[in-house]
């Protein structure tokens, strides 16, 4: 695949053309060569099968010769002679000369019963000539005698009286195989083989060499077309197979090199041909590559021009067809492009309900005037309530109204750079710098617009609305810091009496100042850095300390001491309240098995955040923590400040109830701050109400503080409950409270929280001091 | 085929008178049974014979008879009576002899005095053949069309033994000399040879030939 995606479209058109082309014509030039040389060859076989054809009829032909010279001879009167007179000197001169006239190459004469009467054979022949007697008179037959081939004719010597036979041999000699040669277009080769042998000799041969000779040694089959050698060839067979005489046959061999000059010659112009197709298909393939490759690479380098962004002119293509049309569909392409691009721009920046620009819009503006180092002023606008517009009067509706507000706003700055739509019901518009006065001025106005009554599907329609204003740069140096401070703003606004809210600078400083926190409070707590802090109660009748308050403390490494009211707050915030309160239950249980095995006793008061009450977890927490506790579960106190049983009463009951179950004690925290109603105060399960320390810290100077002390004390014992006043600065309060019978005391005059290592010296400390908190001071007791 | 009183009927009637018994034979192809005409049959016995004075001649290039039974010791002519020379000749191990080429009578007969059976040819005219047996017994004879031949027997001395033949057929496989054979002396007795086919008819070529010899 990657070659061929390297190739490109010009070498993959000229690679399959050469392909195509070089298959049909090798195809098609096999085919031929296949077909011309089988023609070749059966053309060669049919000559060799003539050439056998006239083999044969040449061999009949001498052998009639030979056998009409031989009646001639055998009728010769003076040959008869000399056979009847027996005389054998006489018979062998005759015999000999006799045949020599008939052109024998030998003549052997026996009488009707096979005796050798004579021969011009010399008597050292194996078997004797009696061997070549097995032929039938006037019948032919081959032999193979002393290394040449001989055609054997036997012919009766039969006169008045007579009665012999002559058997005369022919050799097989070159002029024979000359005149098979020169008929029959072939050479031709006798060759012979004793009885028993396997091999052939050749006994005579025209033209060829002897290295071919050598081949038509090995016996072959009759008819055999081929050889491994440089000719065709047939062998046919003279003698009958196993003969007596031996095997002789004629071999008729044809050169293929001649034979097959013309099936060269016509290979090679084939070769030649098929080069030629192959050349010229290479050159129309670059041709028509040139002429298509051309424009396709033009068009190919438009679409990346086109698919860069750029506006690229359109190649002109002067090859009509496909080309041109696949021109024609990118220039459309082109223009569909841009106006899909328009679309989906002016989506991306614009507000389909008002057609005001979005967030996008605003924030590119923005970017712009913060690179360009210019100054604007933000406006901002938030619509209360359009949600419950929407879930009342319909979506419909609400986009009335909100394409109602783009036009009043539109109408308002008319210099605006950007006036956006950010979000639900919130605008936002840039316009130019003014002075702060001015801006007030504006956004009043714009107030104004928003506020005035509409009319929608003829129903008079107001809504009220915020406005935030921010000077850029001054009040943000970037985008990010732009929406930070803005959503910061936004959120003043919404708790701000004021209908306008400007951007205060440091406020940004102070919400990353929290981030930070949320961040490490996570660490702190799973580090370890948070440390507690133990703070006495004191039995007031008595001045023995009964319980301290667990108060968590967290130094910050860089930002120093962070107040527990700050980031107990951020860990609701966060989410991370319920690991930081299970974190103290751990913490307090741990401090107060340490303190137990010192020998001290005391209970423990835990603070509880209004959110640990929906936490179903936190019973399980207490349990497991303090399922070792030593004394008493009611030794254990659980604060939970009065507004936070107040947020969900129901939900704070259920788990109080449960919270009770366990045993412990349970405390109302700061009341007399949270606005409960008395009513749902009967209800709970508490035992122990803790009066809220800005009614004590100034209780020995103002009356009025005294007043609600007293009375909420006699109240809270009115309804069964334990009273615990903190915040007791001096021994005056102390002593009031004495006087009005609280129960317990907690404060800077009797001890500041304590590391848990110091609490042993605290609390001998306060034993010292039992005497001075006891003595009783009647004056109160009015 | 030419009758050959001359020879023939004076040595039947010689032979009857000697003989109280005759033995009929029939001579039949080995092959197809069919009779066989021409046969010569003799018994296997040596008598004494009287030598004659017979003749063959020759006529139309052939010689006549073809077959001439001949006591032993005979002497016999060769009279041409052709237009044309012949050379008769005969190289049989019986007698060869060779009487060069002439016309008309040659000046001496040539005596046959030893048995067997010579065969005569012509060397200028290859196709001329005729045989003489040259025989010593007198219990001799040829077959007739039906292939029948009658020999006079001696019962004397045969008493029921079987009886020797002596079978002769130009186109027996080896006509050099006759084949033997016997037969029981009781009845009529059947002799069967084995005969080359005979040699086509004349050819349309000799026909031509003759028609040129009488113009």
């Amino acid at each position: 695949m990657g070659a061929v995606e390297r190739l490109g479209f010009r070498g993959r058109l000229i690679a399959a053309m050469v392909t195509l082309v070089a298959l049909v014509s090798l195809v098609i030039g096999a085919l031929f060569m296949v077909y011309l040389f089988e023609d070749e060859k059966s053309r060669a076989t049919e000559q060799l099968s003539i050439g056998e054809r006239l083999t044969r009829e040449i061999l009949e032909r001498r052998t009639d010769l030979n056998l009409s010279r031989l009646s001639v001879v055998v009728q010769d009167f003076g040959f008869r002679s000399a056979v009847a007179s027996r005389g054998p000197a006489t018979l062998a001169s005759a015999l000999d000369n006799h045949s020599r006239r008939a052109g024998a190459d030998f003549a052997v004469l026996t009488d009707n019963s096979g005796n050798l009467l004579a021969s011009t054979l010399s008597p050292s022949i194996a078997g004797g000539p009696t061997a070549l007697f097995d032929a039938r008179p006037g019948a032919r037959s081959f032999a193979y005698l002393q290394g040449q081939g001989y055609e054997v004719l036997q012919i009766p010597v039969e006169g008045p009286g007579l009665r012999a036979r002559l058997i005369a041999g022919f050799a097989l000699d070159q002029s024979l195989a000359t005149v098979i040669a020169r008929l029959s277009g072939t050479e031709a080769v006798f060759r012979a083989r004793a009885p028993g042998d396997t091999s052939f000799e050749v006994v005579t041969a025209t033209s060829v060499r002897d290295r071919d000779l050598v081949k038509l040694r090995e016996p072959n089959q009759d008819g055999e077309l081929m050889d491994a050698g440089r000719y065709f060839r047939r062998s046919i067979q003279l003698t009958e197979p196993g003969s007596q005489t031996g095997d002789i046959d004629v071999v008729l061999m044809l050169s293929r090199a001649a034979s097959l000059a013309n099936y060269y010659a016509r290979a090679q112009e084939i070769a030649l041909l098929v080069s030629a197709t192959m050349v010229f298909a290479i050159l129309l393939a670059l041709v028509i590559a040139r002429t298509l490759g051309r424009p396709v690479l033009q068009l190919a380098a438009y679409a990346r021009a086109i698919g860069e962004g750029g506006a690229p002119e359109a190649p002109e293509i002067r090859t009509g067809g496909e080309l041109k049309r696949l021109r024609n569909a990118f220039v459309d392409m082109l223009a569909r492009l841009r106006e899909r691009e328009a679309q989906i721009r002016y989506a991306a920046t614009h507000d389909e309900v008002t057609g005001l620009g979005n967030r996008n819009a605003l924030m590119q503006s923005a970017r712009e005037l913060f690179e360009d180092g210019g100054a604007c002023t933000l406006l901002g606008l938030r619509l209360n309530d359009l949600s419950d517009v929407n879930d009342t009067l319909g979506l419909v509706f609400g986009d009335q109204v909100l394409a109602a507000m783009a036009r009043r706003l539109r109408a308002t700055l008319p210099d605006a750079r950007v006036i956006a739509r950010t979000g639900g019901g919130e605008f936002l518009a840039l316009v130019p710098a003014q002075s702060p006065e001015r801006v007030e001025a504006l956004a009043r106005q714009l107030l104004a617009a928003a506020e005035a009554p509409m009319d929608i599907n003829n129903t008079p329609f107001s809504i009220r609305a915020l406005a935030v204003t921010m000077a850029l740069p001054a009040d943000a140096g970037d985008t990010n810091e732009l929406r930070r401070r803005l959503n910061l703003t936004f959120e003043q606004a919404e708790n701000h009496p004021e209908s306008i809210t400007r951007y205060q600078p440091g406020r940004d400083e102070s919400h990353l100042r929290e981030l930070q926190l949320i961040a490490d409070l996570h660490n702190a707590i799973h580090n370890h850095d948070l440390s507690m802090n133990y703070q006495p109660k004191l039995d007031i009748r008595t001045g023995q300390v009964t319980q301290v308050e667990a108060l968590v403390r967290w130094i910050h490494p860089e930002l120093g001491f962070i107040s527990p009211e700050e980031f107990i707050f951020l860990a609701e915030q966060s989410g991370q309240i319920h690991g930081l309160t299970a974190h103290i239950l751990q913490r307090v249980a741990a401090d107060a098995r340490q303190w137990t095995e010192a020998g001290l006793d005391a209970g423990v008061a835990i603070n509880l955040s209004a959110m640990d009450l929906t936490w179903p977890d936190l019973i399980d927490h207490i349990e497991t923590n303090f399922d070792d506790w030593h004394h008493d579960r009611l030794r254990i106190t659980l604060e939970v400040t009065e507004s936070a049983l107040m947020q969900d009463p129901e939900e704070a009951l259920a788990t109080l109830r449960k919270l009770r179950e366990l045993g412990v004690t349970l405390s109302v925290d700061d009341f007399g701050t949270g606005y409960s109603s008395l009513s749902q105060m009967r209800k709970l399960p508490v035992q122990e109400l803790k009066i809220d320390k800005s009614f004590v810290l100034r209780l020995d100077a103002e009356p009025q503080d005294q007043l609600i002390v007293k009375s909420t004390i006699d109240m809270a014992h009115g309804l069964g409950l334990k009273v615990v006043a903190e915040g007791i600065e001096n021994l005056e309060a102390w002593r009031l409270l004495q006087a009005w019978g609280c129960d317990l005391g907690q404060g800077f005059h009797l001890s500041r929280p304590v590391a848990p290592a110091d609490l042993a010296d605290t609390l001998r400390a306060l034993d010292a001091r039992r005497p001075e908190l006891t003595r009783p001071t009647m004056e109160y007791h009015q | 085929m030419k009758r050959r009183f001359l020879v023939v009927v004076p040595v039947l009637c010689w032979a009857l008178t000697m003989h109280a018994s005759a033995l009929t034979l029939t001579v039949t192809d080995q092959a197809s049974g069919a009779p066989v005409a021409d046969a010569v049959v003799a018994l296997d016995r040596v008598d004494p014979v009287t030598p004659v004075t017979a003749e063959i001649y020759q006529q139309d290039r052939a010689f006549h008879p073809k077959v001439l039974i001949l006591p032993l010791g005979s002497e016999v002519e060769f009279p041409n009576r052709d237009n044309t020379q012949h050379h008769v000749y005969s190289f049989s191990p019986a007698k060869t002899f060779n009487i060069e080429l002439y016309a008309g009578r040659p000046e001496r007969p040539v005596r046959f005095d030893q048995p067997g059976i010579v065969e005569l040819g012509c060397n200028i005219h290859d196709h001329m053949q005729a045989f003489i047996l040259v025989t010593q017994t007198n219990a001799i004879g040829q077959s007739g069309p039906d292939g029948r031949v009658e020999l006079p027997v001696d019962t004397a001395t045969n008493a029921g033994a079987p009886i020797r033949l002596r079978v002769w057929h130009p186109r027996l496989p080896d006509n050099t000399q006759p084949v033997s054979r016997q037969v029981d002396a009781t009845g009529p007795g059947t002799v069967a040879i084995e005969l080359r086919p005979a040699p086509a008819r004349e050819t349309s070529m000799d026909l031509l030939q003759r028609r040129f010899q009488e113009l």
